[in-house]
């Protein structure tokens, strides 16, 4: 056949049969896509991985000491081959705001590409002193922005902060390291609750140490080697083994240089506490004299100050007494005076009396005269007033008639009868008248007339007023005077007596007038003798105020004196004081000093004894040679990429036996087809290498077609798909895509196998047969009687389609065993993916679930102080939502032993062990019994029990954190899933490891919201004596998501199996279905309805279905245990158990796959032409 | 009324640009209980009007009526149904199941029909009774005729219709398997209507259809049909 012809055939062919080229073509495609991408995935990994170190540097090995690195030891190290050192310093802080425990790493400032580069996440690295770049882990991401400032705790007993010369810092960047390419874990520490939650970079000058912490080597010629590779794990042992060679004498040497050092320092301190002791005497002797000098001074100044004390109380004492003198001369001198005034008062009295008196005398003298004149006057003599003749007349004739009565008118007359006598006579002498005879009587009558008109009383002669003025004033004057006026005046007091009677008045006038004059000279002496006391006090005074002035002077003087004594006195005393307090303050300095000194001289020969014993027993400093492996996660890292190789060395036979079987019956069916017109090629001459050229051709262009794009699929799908998952777990770059050669050859050779190879073995049977043979249609395979028609009783009981079925089943044994495999590959990859998912899935909910029931661990502030533990112990009793605590001593330990990886432990002390199961179930996997922790030995946990292969009763090896071992005896085997816990009672604690337990953690069990929780959390972490707080909600959510992240490979795998599944019942079907048409188009004909028809077929291929999941089951049961162990990592165990529904979804789903292909027949038969079909051969 | 009746059928192929007429306006009738043989040169659509009278196709044009029914434009599965109650087929190339054995090709057939007959006794009629449980394979080209026409009598079908089922065989074989169609003719009094290219076989026939060129040329009714063993070739 001409090439060209034969190219002609091939694409007509394959535009005939596009079924058939399309599921070799994907069969291949799939099985080359899951082969190729999962075989790379585990190498980009590693060489993602490897990229990443040689990027940023990382080191190949990292030296440590006991006691830190020297200019020594980074000689020798610097002396080693093609090494290039860096030293580090390193510190382990907890940050203040977040109580994040963070190790701070030095960054050189000037380096430009230095070991261990940080990988920037985002901001910038350190430029300048008192900046810090942070891990990019999430919790610092969430603590900090850039542009924060940072603050380091500075903790009591913590000395770790002096190694330091900042403890702020600004947040300039978040960063990676290749150092951690964990996601979570970061390792232990001795700062904080024992684990680091992560690094931080601070430039190299903000450090204060004198030893480097690490010196970082890296070898130029052992990293052109890729990272995990055998070649570099030897190289990097061979530089190891030099390291340790090169540092061998280095502990002595450092020991004695340590020695030599303390040595030095001791006698330094000897020499500086005895020149102390010296300085403490000579400040005790200057004291002494300063102290006597003193005390003397005091003396001479109590003595003076006594002295003038002294005089000056005599100078006093004289001039009080002087001052008492002049007191009582004043006193006396005011006695005088006030004799004097009130001898003058009465002495002014009396001359007021007299003036008073003489003023009213002389008035009374002049009125009394002024009266007496007028008085005198109104003394009217009756002799005065009667004309002589009628008086003689009268006196005559009265004596011619009666005698008497002329004497009574002569007296009258003369004034010395009143005229009331007068009258009285006058009236006798009337009365006496009728007697007298007539002749008389007539001249008597005239004579009466006559007398009685010269008889008149005064007062008729006088104005009336002028008598009443008369009358009152001579009363005034002298009521004698006055009854005399008004007797006068009434006439019944004669003149004469009236006139004596004034010139009485008139004579008492004149001596008044005496009487007053000699008065006044009485009262003239008087002032005289008063001016003259006056003048002798006045005299007196003159003399007091001299000798008041005088003592005044004196006291002034004195006070003066006393002052200026006083003042110099004071001087001196405040001198005195002065120095007193001098001496006072220099004492207590010296007595604090002399303190402080003995104390430092105390400390100093303690440190010094200290000191001698240090130097006794300096340790000899242990040196660690460390390499990549004790980076957290560097290790896990290789074991993961690992187990996808070793998934990859499982699942892609499965596949490939899948894609050979699949594409040999193809082949076979269409050499089968095509037997007409290969026997005519054969007949016309072509030679059998060209007839079977189209076969080979046609599936190999199918298969290689299928392999290049499933290689060009599966090289970039998987490695993403499952680094991203590990994506959760790892901080890396972004995958590389890498293409490798040997799996492409693989791909292609599989590819080549499974089609070409299958094709020509195919034809080549066919080709055995002459051409005669060939283009007769195949003789009918012989109709058999298979084995069950030979147990009659079953055989007669099955219905007809039934025999049919089985007869057909058996008959087709290659295509039986084909569906079969194929069916139960695809069912045991699904179950083995929902299996895993199943193992993974459980172990949050078992370890979160069943086994750790409590809610909360509290780790408390091991410095707190006493109150404050109490009043959290406090809060936890009243805070009545939590039901039940524990306090658990908790230890962060490790297990080492040649051919294991080293395992983390955790030690769990739980102060009550009685309480622990309440707490966290410690019970078997299998039995469900549950043990209890008594003092005979530990619980351990399965999974470390596995791995270091330990029974009850054997014993383990456990290396604290001081690098002290002891050794426990496992008592029993807990059921656990998340890392590794042993369990000890305090008793058996002490008993091992010679220590007494400190619980600073406590276990909390409540059940509230997430909401409460959080509000809860807040309270706790407000105390102070709670270091840190964690939920098991929320480690058992990170956790789920870290565990969901590898449910993606579960998900590569279902997706996986059920696209072989597909592919493998639709081609097996389709392949059924061509083979047997003719069939088909017969029981058509005869009239089998089209759902009938695709029954006939399909009861075939449920049966076959059925048949291959029961064993597909079965096999992804075991297969799902196999998985298990390569995929588990040493900190995890997984639940060896696949649920019931994961067998259930694996039958279900297959059952769908199945069911899906039957649709897709069920239309090709409808389709399928009967005519054509049954058309004779002729 | 004829139990068979076609008129102006028509049957077109598209083959490539051009139009081929497979049957042009074909017409006949059969009456019930006749053994027809259509006869005509290969290529001229016979098989086409068999298949056609067999509802395996369906004409373009045209009356196809069988015992009264007009099938022409049945659907799919009205044909099939139809197939399944009234059609017995035997083919050149007998179509049996290779994995069946002969008694069960029979069943095959009887489980779906209504009124089905017994499948052994169907194959004691056609003479194979010894042969029952062998497999087609273990049986000669006539014997696995006799098989096929067993299959399609088993349903007691209306109208038996056989496609050159004497191609495959020998002389004395093919004799053999006419008669056997002839006495089922007679006994059962099943319409058959066999399909033949050999002119030499149309006088045991009570009706001959002859088919040129896709039309019918030529119909002949046989008042006296010769038995097959007095017809040679
Ligand atoms: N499915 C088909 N496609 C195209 N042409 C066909 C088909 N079936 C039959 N023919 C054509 O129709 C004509 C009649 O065929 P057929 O009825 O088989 O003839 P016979 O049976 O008499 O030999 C032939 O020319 C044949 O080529
Ligand atoms: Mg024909």
């Amino acid at each position: 056949m001409k090439k060209k012809a034969l190219w002609k055939d091939i694409v007509k062919e394959i535009g005939q049969s596009k079924a058939r080229f399309l599921s070799i073509f994907s069969i291949i495609l799939l099985g080359v896509a899951f082969y190729a991408g999962i075989t790379a995935t585990s190498p980009d990994m590693v060489d993602t991985a490897d990229h990443y170190y040689k990027d940023q540097q990382l080191m190949d090995i990292k030296v440590q000491s006991t006691m830190g690195l020297t200019e020594d030891d980074l000689d020798i190290l610097a002396d080693l081959e093609d090494a290039a050192v860096e030293t580090r310093y390193t510190q382990d802080v907890v940050l203040a705001q977040s109580s994040l425990v963070t190790k701070l790493m030095s960054i050189p400032l000037n380096e430009k590409n230095p070991l261990n580069q940080p990988y920037l996440v985002s901001g910038r690295l350190p430029e300048h002193s008192g900046e810090i770049t942070l891990d990019s882990k999430n919790d610092y991401q969430e603590a900090y922005k850039i542009g924060d400032t940072i603050e380091i705790e500075t903790s009591e007993e913590e000395e770790g902060t002096s190694n330091l010369k900042k403890t702020s810092f600004k947040v300039v960047g978040f960063t990676a390291s290749p150092e951690y390419i964990e996601t979570i874990s970061r390792g232990n520490t001795t700062v904080g609750n024992g684990t680091l939650d992560g690094f931080a970079f601070i430039p190299e000058t903000d450090f204060d140490m004198d030893v480097y912490t690490e010196a970082d080597l890296r070898f130029s010629n052992v990293t052109q080697q890729t990272a995990y590779s055998p070649e570099y794990e030897k190289a990097i042992e061979a530089k190891t083994d030099k390291i340790e060679k090169a540092l061998e004498k280095r502990p002595e040497e450092r020991k004695k240089d340590i020695q030599d050092e303390i040595q030095k320092e001791i006698d330094k301190g000897k020499e500086e506490i005895a020149s102390a002791k010296k300085a403490l005497e000579d400040g005790e002797q200057e004291l002494a004299d300063a102290k006597e000098e003193l005390d003397n001074g005091w003396a001479a100044y109590q003595e003076n100050k006594a002295q003038m004390d002294q005089k000056i109380a005599d100078a006093q004492a004289t001039l009080d007494q002087k001052r008492q003198e002049l007191k009582e001369a004043e006193t006396t001198l005011a006695n005088k005076k006030a004799d004097l005034k009130q001898a003058q008062a009465e002495l002014d009295e009396k001359k007021a009396q007299f003036e008073q008196k003489k003023e009213e005398g002389k008035a009374q003298l002049n009125n009394s005269k002024n009266y007496l004149e007028q008085a005198q006057a109104a003394i009217i003599y009756p002799k005065d007033q009667v004309a002589q003749e009628t008086q003689q007349s009268l006196s005559s004739t009265a004596e011619q008639i009666d005698p008497e009565l002329a004497g009574v008118l002569t007296g009258y007359f003369a004034g010395k009868v009143p005229a009331s006598a007068a009258k009285q006579a006058l009236d006798g002498f009337e009365a006496s008248l009728a007697e007298l005879p007539e002749e008389q009587k007539e001249s008597a009558q005239v004579f009466l007339q006559s007398a009685r008109e010269a008889v008149q009383s005064p007062g008729e002669q006088i104005a009336a007023d002028q008598q009443q003025t008369l009358i009152q004033q001579g009363k005034q004057i002298d009521k004698s005077l006055g009854d005399a006026f008004a007797g006068y005046f009434a006439g019944e007091v004669p003149p004469v007596n009236m006139a004596a009677a004034l010139d009485q008045t008139a004579a008492g006038l004149s001596s008044g007038e005496g009487q007053l004059s000699e008065a006044e000279a009485q009262l003239k002496a008087g002032q005289q003798q008063i001016d003259d006391g006056r003048a002798q006090i006045k005299k007196a005074e003159n003399q007091l105020a001299a000798g008041k002035e005088q003592i005044a002077t004196g006291q002034q003087e004195l006070d003066e004196q006393k002052a200026s004594g006083e003042a110099e006195l004071a001087k001196a005393k405040a001198k005195l004081e002065d120095g007193q307090a001098d001496y006072e303050a220099g004492l207590e300095e010296f007595k604090e000093k002399q303190a402080e000194g003995e104390e430092k001289i105390a400390d100093g020969e303690a440190d010094i004894a200290e000191a001698e014993k240090q130097l006794k027993d300096v340790p000899l400093p242990e040196y660690f040679v460390l390499d990549r492996t004790d980076n957290p996660g560097y290790a896990e890292y290789n074991d993961n990429a690992e187990r996808i190789a070793a998934i990859s060395k499982i699942f892609p036979i499965f596949f490939f036996l899948i894609a050979a079987l699949v594409s040999l019956t193809t082949m076979t069916r269409m050499v089968d087809e095509q037997r007409t017109q290969m026997g005519t090629l054969k007949a016309l001459g072509y030679s059998n290498w060209d007839i079977a050229k189209k076969f080979v051709v046609y599936s190999m262009l199918a298969s290689l077609l299928g392999a290049s794009i499933g290689l060009a699929i599966g090289f970039y799908l998987f490695p993403t798909v499952i680094f991203n998952a590990y994506g959760a777990m790892y901080h890396l770059p972004e995958v590389r895509i890498s293409y490798p050669i040997p799996a492409i050859l693989i791909s292609y050779l599989v590819a080549f196998l499974c089609t070409g190879v299958a094709a020509f073995a195919a034809v080549r049977v066919s080709l055995k047969s002459n051409a005669a043979t060939l283009m007769r249609p195949k003789a009918p395979k012989i109709g058999k009687r298979i084995f069950l028609e030979r147990l009659t009783p079953i055989w007669e009981r099955m219905s007809f389609t039934q025999k049919v079925t089985a007869r057909n089943l058996f008959r087709y044994k290659q295509r039986m065993l084909m569906t079969i495999s194929g069916v139960a590959g695809c069912t045991a990859l699904i179950l083995t993916g929902l299996g895993l998912s199943d193992s993974i899935e459980d172990v949050a909910s078992l370890q979160y679930g069943k086994l750790h029931q409590y809610q909360a661990i509290v780790a408390l502030d091991d410095s707190a102080s006493e109150n404050s533990e109490e009043k959290y112990q406090q809060l936890i009793e009243e805070t009545t939502e939590v039901s039940d605590a524990l306090m658990v001593d908790q230890e962060n330990d490790t297990v080492n032993q040649k051919g294991v990886n080293q395992q983390e432990v955790n030690l769990f002390i739980p102060q009550d062990p009685e309480r622990i199961n309440q707490f966290i179930l410690l019970n078997d996997r299998e039995t469900g019994k549950q043990f209890k922790l008594d003092d005979t030995g530990a619980i351990i946990t399965e999974k470390l029990a596995k791995l270091y292969d330990l029974k009850e009763g054997d014993t383990l090896e456990i290396t604290n954190n001081d690098q002290e071992n002891f050794t426990v005896k496992v008592n029993n085997i807990a059921e656990n899933y998340l890392g590794h816990d042993v369990y000890l009672s305090p008793t058996y604690y002490e008993k091992v490891t010679n220590e007494k337990p400190d619980y600073t953690m406590q276990l909390l069990k409540y059940s509230e919201s997430e909401e409460w929780e959080k509000t809860f959390g807040t309270a706790l972490t407000d105390q102070k004596s709670v270091a840190g707080v964690s939920f098991v909600s929320t480690f058992s959510d990170s956790f789920q998501s870290t565990l969901d992240s590898l449910d993606i490979v579960t998900i590569i795998l279902v997706v996986s199996a059920a696209l072989l599944a597909f592919v493998v019942l639709y081609n097996l079907t389709n392949i059924n279905v061509s083979e047997r048409v003719r069939e088909l188009s017969t029981i058509k004909v005869l009239g089998f309805y089209d759902n009938e028809v695709t029954m006939y077929i399909y009861r075939e291929n449920l049966l076959l279905t059925f048949m291959g999941i029961i064993v597909g089951l079965l096999l992804g049961f075991i297969l799902h245990g196999f998985v298990l162990q390569t995929v588990e990592i040493d900190q995890m165990m997984f639940s060896p158990i696949i649920s019931i529904s994961s067998y259930i979804y694996a039958a279900i789903l297959t059952t769908i796959f199945s069911t899906i292909v039957m649709i897709a027949m069920h239309i090709k038969l409808k389709h399928i032409n009967m005519l054509e079909a049954l058309k004779t051969i002729d | 009324m004829a139990f068979v009746k076609v008129k102006d059928e028509y049957k077109r192929y598209r083959m490539g640009e051009t139009i081929v007429a497979a049957n042009d306006g074909i017409t006949f009738e059969i009456e019930e209980g006749e053994f027809a043989v259509i006869v005509g040169p290969s290529g001229a659509g016979k098989t086409t009007v068999l298949n056609i009278l067999g509802g395996m196709d369906s004409p373009d044009e045209g009356i196809v009526e069988i015992d009264g029914t007009d099938i022409a434009n049945f659907s799919e599965k009205k044909l099939t149904g139809y197939r399944r109650e009234a059609i017995g087929f035997v083919f050149q190339s007998y179509n049996l199941v290779p994995n069946l054995t002969a008694k069960e090709n029979v069943e095959l057939a009887a489980e779906i029909s209504p009124n089905a007959l017994d499948a052994a006794t169907v194959l004691r009629d056609v003479g194979l009774g010894e042969r029952m449980d062998n497999f087609p394979a273990q049986l000669s080209g006539g014997e696995q005729q006799r098989v096929a026409i067993a299959r399609a009598l088993a349903k007691q079908p209306k109208l038996l219709l056989c496609d050159e089922p004497t191609g495959a065989l020998d002389y004395e074989t093919g004799k053999q398997v006419l008669k056997l169609l002839k006495k089922t003719c007679d006994q059962y009094g099943t319409t058959v209507i066999v399909i033949t290219h050999n002119q030499a076989i149309t006088p045991m026939a009570d009706r001959t259809i002859e088919i040129n060129n896709a039309k019918v040329r030529q119909i002949t009714v046989n008042e006296n049909p010769k038995s097959v063993t007095e017809i040679e070739w």
